[in-house]
């Protein structure tokens, strides 16, 4: 019996922000263009396999704080995003899609009888990349080392890894990475990010090449007291 | 006792932690294979320099090509190779160049 998911569980994060509050559709797309060859004398068309594109479209709810959606969807129109979305939940081992979104459209619509809304879409540049959760969602005061994540099989093409922290309340630096392990037990840095600042709110995106070990795990460590909103994604490659 | 260095940080049991750059010789004997050739950590030897690991090198083996060797026969008929297939105790039967075995021209 397959196991469905619910759309209530979707989570989208992009930069430091956690978007699912404010959002209610979000779709995922990956295309891949397919120029034809077919040529005379042929009895069927024949195509190539050329470039993949992906886009992401969204709509939800207008929100105008400082630290509201309206705020981070303006300036996303002038730059690059880290974008996690996941239709799966935020269950470590969930499925995650990751792409460094550049914005192409945002709306606001104002009916005179309903809420005022947005929607947005963007596209992926460099593509996106299907991987897992290590860690979604979570709020630690104290060192997180995540539950494992079996891949089934090491890979060797690398991968790519996202990091969100979307609340900041701790005193000091966080050190966050990821590690990857044969055989559950050892456990290698693959991923060490940038460290983040006393109270940053902040995103990365960092590739990896190489060995992927079968196993993977996040491993993030807060040096002083206060809490901390940690998702971090990984993909291999 | 081989020794190690990371390559980058490493936690293995019971509860330890190595960082990049670091030497160790108890790292558990089932990881340093998976590790190694991840390249996540390196062999050192007593000086605490690299050890590259020895390759090798395979010898191509050469196969002479195998020419079998045709039988020669001359431009008038005369096969200096000929057989008595017939068993009649003459070579070439029929052509100019029949002769008795124990001929050899």
């Amino acid at each position: 019996m397959p196991t469905f998911r619910h759309g209530r569980g979707a989570v989208i994060l992009s930069n430091e922000y956690d978007l699912s509050t404010y959002l209610n559709s979000v779709s995922v797309s990956n295309a891949v263009e397919t120029p034809e060859t077919t040529t005379f004398g042929s009895t069927s068309k024949s195509f190539i396999t050329g470039h993949k594109e992906g886009t992401v479209s969204f709509e939800g709810l207008y929100e105008s704080s400082a630290t509201g959606i309206d705020q981070h969807l303006q300036a996303a129109l002038t730059g690059n995003s880290v974008m996690t979305v996941s239709g799966d939940g935020a269950g470590v081992g969930r499925r995650a899609i990751l792409l460094s979104a550049d914005s192409t459209s945002y709306e606001i619509s104002s009916p005179l009888t309903e809420v005022v809304a947005i929607s947005g879409e963007a596209v992926a540049d460099g593509g996106l990349d299907y991987g897992v959760w290590l860690v979604c969602q979570s709020a630690i005061t104290t060192t997180l080392t995540g539950t494992s994540v079996d891949g089934a099989a090491a890979s060797s093409g690398g991968g790519v890894a996202h990091l969100h922290i979307t609340a900041n309340s701790n005193l000091g630096t966080t050190v966050a990475k990821v590690q990857g392990s044969a055989n559950n037990s050892t456990w290698a840095d693959l991923v060490t990010f940038t460290t983040v600042g006393i109270g940053a709110e902040t995103s990365q995106r960092s590739t990896v090449s190489g060995s992927i070990p079968r196993y993977l795990r996040c491993l993030v460590t807060p040096a002083s007291t206060g809490s901390l909103t940690v998702n971090i994604a990984f993909s291999r490659r | 006792m081989t020794q190690y260095r990371a390559v980058v940080g490493v936690d293995y049991p019971p509860n330890k932690r190595i960082e990049a750059g670091d030497l160790v010789s108890d790292l558990p004997e089932k990881d340093v294979k998976w590790l190694l050739s991840s390249g996540f950590i390196e062999a050192v030897d007593g000086k605490g320099e690299t050890i590259t690991p020895v390759v090798e090198e395979v010898k191509e083996e050469i196969i002479e090509p195998v020419v079998e060797e045709s039988l020669v026969v001359e431009e008038d008929g005369f096969d200096p190779a000929a057989t008595d297939g017939d068993g009649d105790g003459f070579l070439q039967d029929g052509t100019i160049h029949q002769r008795p075995v124990e001929e050899t021209k």
